[in-house]
């Protein structure tokens, strides 16, 4: 593989711009160390992000084998990144929700380079190899700097991509650890065969690559930096040197990404379904109650009508003719079910005639020595009631009598004191009227009766 | 009486219909604000999986099935708790309703069972939709500038 810069620009802002990188050339064989020395803010990282097609330039081109990558689809340009290159950022990187070993697999899995399983081997192999095999279900939040950062250099070989960009990848480290990076960087190029583009503000370690650059506004230029053998500079504590062989794979099932996702997912959902099963458990001991309740009211109520309309027998015993066209009502209530007592608020009566076709109210009061307010009936009580029936053009369903309605409401219990255990009952009482002012001669003369016309005539319910 | 009770209550029915229907706009609204507050915090993120060679279409699949998940879910636990409502309502006024008796009578299961499944799908789709502006807009975006865009 050979990737070549052509010119490379990159400006800021609205044109002309502020040229953060000016026509810098450079052209990369497999397997070449290069360093990259600069201050702060001349460019470097903007150039290593075109050299990894993550910004377009505002001008040249980055040619893969002659191929210019900013001519591809997007889609093509994501897999350059995926399989030719691999970054080591100056922040830390690692997605801070996935283990180490996650982390390290994560670009195997999003650029379907290989099986899950052959990607979850070559990161327990990587993260070995980065000395980190007993820290691969650390989350990066557990892990020190330095040991993230060679997380972030196993994940960027996960897919043995031909070139590694390290953009500062110990700026934020001791010299100690700084040495570590660079060293581990040097040995995995070296059983790799990548090659390194590495971005530092430390020469001594900028002259261990084949070539130095330096960076100065913007502009690539060789450095005169004396190049020293690719050695470590310090001698590694036993403990830090990994072997040049691929570790052995950890012998267990590799952890597949978003385990945690779903263990979340199906923890939400158990205590979902604890607390909705506590709810609808509860729900069900109360609907069973609740039904109870309303069959024993339902029952109490089916009583409690079977007393107020089968056990208390009502009708109308007498009507008196008192003159002048009052008359006197003397209903009865008869309790005939037994020995218990049934109470009534005495009935509210009132008193109808029949008009043409619709019914007129006419005065009606209790008699003044008749029951009042609630009685105990045991066997038969009787009510007396006075009303004035003097009516014109009354209806004659038989000649010359009135068609009187009597409608009485009264509450009926079984207790003196009820406590709900109350039944509205509305009686109808229906009878012929003779007038005061029809004299008995008249009525005779349309119907006849074994003696004289009678007061009042009783008529069946309807 | 019983046709006026019936006017009312499709009058009624319409209104909350409506009400519904206003409510999961201004629902919308709020998904696609959250998604496109949440997708800004994750820039750093998303430019590093593209950086990793994460296809355009991959990180916006990845963001509108987080979507769909998480509104799927309050669809789930909104439907439980509708559901322990509906039975409060039921176990309190329908139970005053049944002791005077008028029974309270559930809406058939086939009803209730098409609602369930409605009510998810719709939460689902919510999020879906929701956050597919946030997401095709990160999807728009250069790694480098996302990476660059953490913090800002």
């Amino acid at each position: 593989m050979t990737l070549a810069a052509q010119v490379l620009t990159k400006r800021y802002g609205d044109a002309p711009g502020y040229a953060a990188v000016r026509g810098v050339s450079l052209e990369l064989n497999r397997g070449e160390f290069i360093s990259i020395v600069g201050r702060s803010g001349s460019g470097k990282s903007t150039l290593m992000a075109m050299l990894g097609a993550l910004t377009k330039p505002t001008e040249g081109r980055l040619l893969l084998d002659g191929t210019d990558v900013w001519t591809l689809p997007e889609s093509e340009r994501a897999t350059f990144r995926s399989r030719h290159v691999g970054f080591v950022f100056q922040f830390p990187s690692l997605l801070s929700n996935l283990t180490a070993v996650d982390n390290v697999a994560v670009p195997a899995l999003l650029g379907r380079t290989m099986e899950v399983e052959e990607a979850y081997a070559r990161a327990h192999d990587l993260i070995a190899r980065v000395d980190l095999a007993d820290r691969a279900d650390a989350y990066p939040g557990s892990m020190s700097g330095g040991e993230q950062r060679r997380v972030a250099v196993a994940r960027a070989l996960i897919n043995a991509p031909p070139l590694l960009l390290a953009d500062e990848p110990t700026s934020d480290l001791d010299e100690d650890t700084e040495t570590d990076i660079i060293d581990l960087l040097e040995r995995l190029q070296r059983t790799e065969s990548f090659s390194l583009v590495l971005v530092t503000h430390d020469l001594k370690l900028a002259k261990r690559a084949q070539r130095s650059y330096e960076m100065r506004q913007g502009m690539l230029a060789a450095s005169d930096l004396p190049q020293v053998a690719a050695e470590p500079q310090r001698r590694v504590s036993p403990a830090r040197i990994r072997p040049e062989q691929p570790a052995p794979v950890a012998a267990r099932a590799p952890i597949r990404l978003g385990a945690n996702l779903w263990g979340g997912v199906k923890a939400f959902l158990i205590v979902a379904a604890v607390i909705f099963a506590a709810i609808f458990a509860a729900d069900v001991g109360v609907e069973k109650y609740q039904a109870m309740r309303v069959r024993e009211r339902a029952a109490r109520v089916a009583a409690l009508q079977y007393l107020a309309l089968n056990r208390l027998r009502g009708d109308v015993q007498s009507v008196a003719d008192l003159g002048d066209g009052r008359y006197e009502l003397a209903t009865y209530l008869e309790n005939v079910g037994g020995a218990e007592p049934i109470y009534v608020m005495a009935p509210d009566m009132r008193a109808y005639v029949q008009v043409g076709t619709v019914w007129q109210e006419v005065p009606m009061t209790p008699a003044d020595d008749g029951v009042t307010g609630v009685t105990k009936i045991e066997r038969k009580q009787t009510y007396r009631y006075r009303f004035d029936a003097r009516v014109r053009d009354f209806a004659q369903l038989l000649p010359n009598y009135m068609h009187v309605r009597f409608s009485g409401t009264m509450l009926v219990s079984p207790s003196s004191r009820p406590n709900g255990d109350v039944f509205e009952r509305k009686d109808n009482y229906y009878v012929y009227l003779k007038p005061f002012d029809v004299a008995d001669e008249v009525v005779l003369k349309r119907m006849r009766f074994s003696g004289k016309p009678p007061v009042w005539i009783p008529m069946p319910p309807h | 009486m019983l046709t006026s009770s019936r006017q009312a209550l499709s009058t009624l029915l319409i209104g909350m219909a409506a009400f519904t229907a206003f409510q999961l706009i201004a629902l919308l609204i709020l998904v696609s604000l959250l998604f496109s507050a949440i997708v800004q915090e994750r820039y750093r993120e998303v430019g590093l999986l593209r950086a990793m060679g994460a296809q355009p279409n991959q990180v916006m699949t990845i963001i509108l099935a987080e979507a769909a998940v998480i509104t799927a879910l309050g669809g789930l636990a909104g439907l439980g708790f509708g559901a322990a409502v509906l039975l409060t309502f039921a176990r309190s006024l329908g139970f005053y309703f049944a002791l005077l008796g008028v029974p309270f009578s559930w809406p058939p299961a086939a009803v209730l069972q098409i609602g369930a499944v409605l009510a998810i799908v719709f939460s689902a789709v919510l999020g879906l939709v929701g956050a597919f502006l946030p997401a095709w807009r990160v999807r728009r975006m250069a790694p480098y500038a996302l990476i660059q865009m953490e913090g800002r």
